[in-house]
């Protein structure tokens, strides 16, 4: 066993022997500062990422967000005028709704007298003179009584028959 | 904190792993253990059992060596198919293969050594004296027997993985 240890000691000693300077060291150190530059350039990329993702957040999150008023105002005021007036509709709720239906025909009531059409037919007289006018109240005492150039008044004696009375 | 740990804990093992598998290329065994450690980096993830990390660092070493080798050989894609796939096949090496593979050669290098030099390896590695010790005794400073120890454990390394290669090819 100290042959092994002893063995073991010369032939570390024997292959380091004429090794270039440092080498060793020296391939700690590069070996070291490639691990410092990895876990540096790891800690950028997450960094990176992490700013990445927020800057996409806040990008999204500025798309989606509703606009403001007081930044609307004074868009909508300076559009131009529009020729023509946008009128929008709604539906009215169904219990709004006045429809019509056609009655069957039991439904209909009418009345089943007939119509007497009653007309007259023009032409049918002509104009009497005094005489004859005197002659048709014969029966009865009565004056005619001029009273102007075109007029005449019929005047009975018996206030009665100014009334009228049945003819023969 | 914890990357330091785990390097001071599985650098010289996995660079062990890797002149195995390279077959005692140390410039390719570097190269691969410098992706190996990049990709350690970049795929790190929690194991329950320490078995099963070795594990998983050799298989990334192994295709990090495959890419090098693709890399290397772009030009020979065609040929690429036949040896790649030979090459990571081959180099399917547990732990304990490696440093026993390793030990091995080492040992079998140590005896190949003049007898001085043997003995300054076993003074400084088995007896475990000091380098003044050793100094004292061989009357010399101590700048000459670090001197002495590092010439011949460069020796050593070098006839490893010559040996390392050779086996390869």
């Amino acid at each position: 066993m100290e042959n092994k240890t002893d063995n073991e000691q010369l032939l570390n000693d024997v292959l380091a022997e004429a090794s270039p300077a440092g080498f060793r060291e020296a391939l700690l150190g590069e070996t070291l500062r490639l691990a410092r530059r990895r876990r540096h350039f790891r800690q950028t990329r997450q960094t990176i990422g992490i700013l990445g993702a927020f800057v996409l957040l806040a990008i999204l999150g500025w798309q989606n967000w509703p606009m403001q008023p007081v930044v609307s105002k004074p868009l909508a005021e300076k559009a131009t005028p529009e020729n023509y007036k946008l009128v929008r509709t709604q539906p009215l709720p169904e219990n709004a709704v006045i429809t019509t239906r056609q009655f069957s025909e039991t439904q209909f009531a009418s009345s089943i007298a007939p119509v007497v059409q009653v007309s007259t037919t023009g032409g049918g007289f002509r104009r009497i003179n005094d005489d004859e006018l005197l002659a048709l109240v014969s029966g009865k005492p009565a004056v005619l009584i001029r009273t102007g150039p075109h007029s005449e008044e019929l005047v009975f004696a018996n206030p009665k028959d100014q009334k009228g009375f049945p003819m023969n | 904190m914890a990357y330091r740990t785990f390097y001071d804990a599985y650098f010289d093992r996995l660079l062990r792993y890797l002149l195995v598998v390279t077959g005692g290329n140390e410039e390719s065994a570097r190269e691969v253990l410098q992706l190996t450690l990049v990709r350690v980096v970049r795929h790190a993830k929690i194991f329950d059992a320490e078995e099963k990390f070795w594990s998983w660092l050799t298989v990334l070493a192994r295709s990090a060596l495959a890419d090098e080798t693709r890399k290397r050989r772009r030009y020979f894609a065609f040929l690429e198919k036949f040896t790649l796939h030979a090459d990571i096949e081959s180099a399917v090496w547990n732990d304990g293969e490696v440093n026993g593979k390793l030990r091995a050669l080492l040992e079998r290098n140590l005896k190949s050594l003049p007898s001085d030099e043997q003995k300054l390896v076993g003074q400084k590695y088995f007896a475990r004296q000091s380098v003044r010790e050793i100094a004292d005794e061989q009357q010399t400073t101590e700048k000459a027997v670090e001197s002495k120890l590092s010439r011949v454990r460069k020796k050593l390394k070098d006839a490893v993985l010559a040996e390392l290669n050779k086996e390869k090819s």
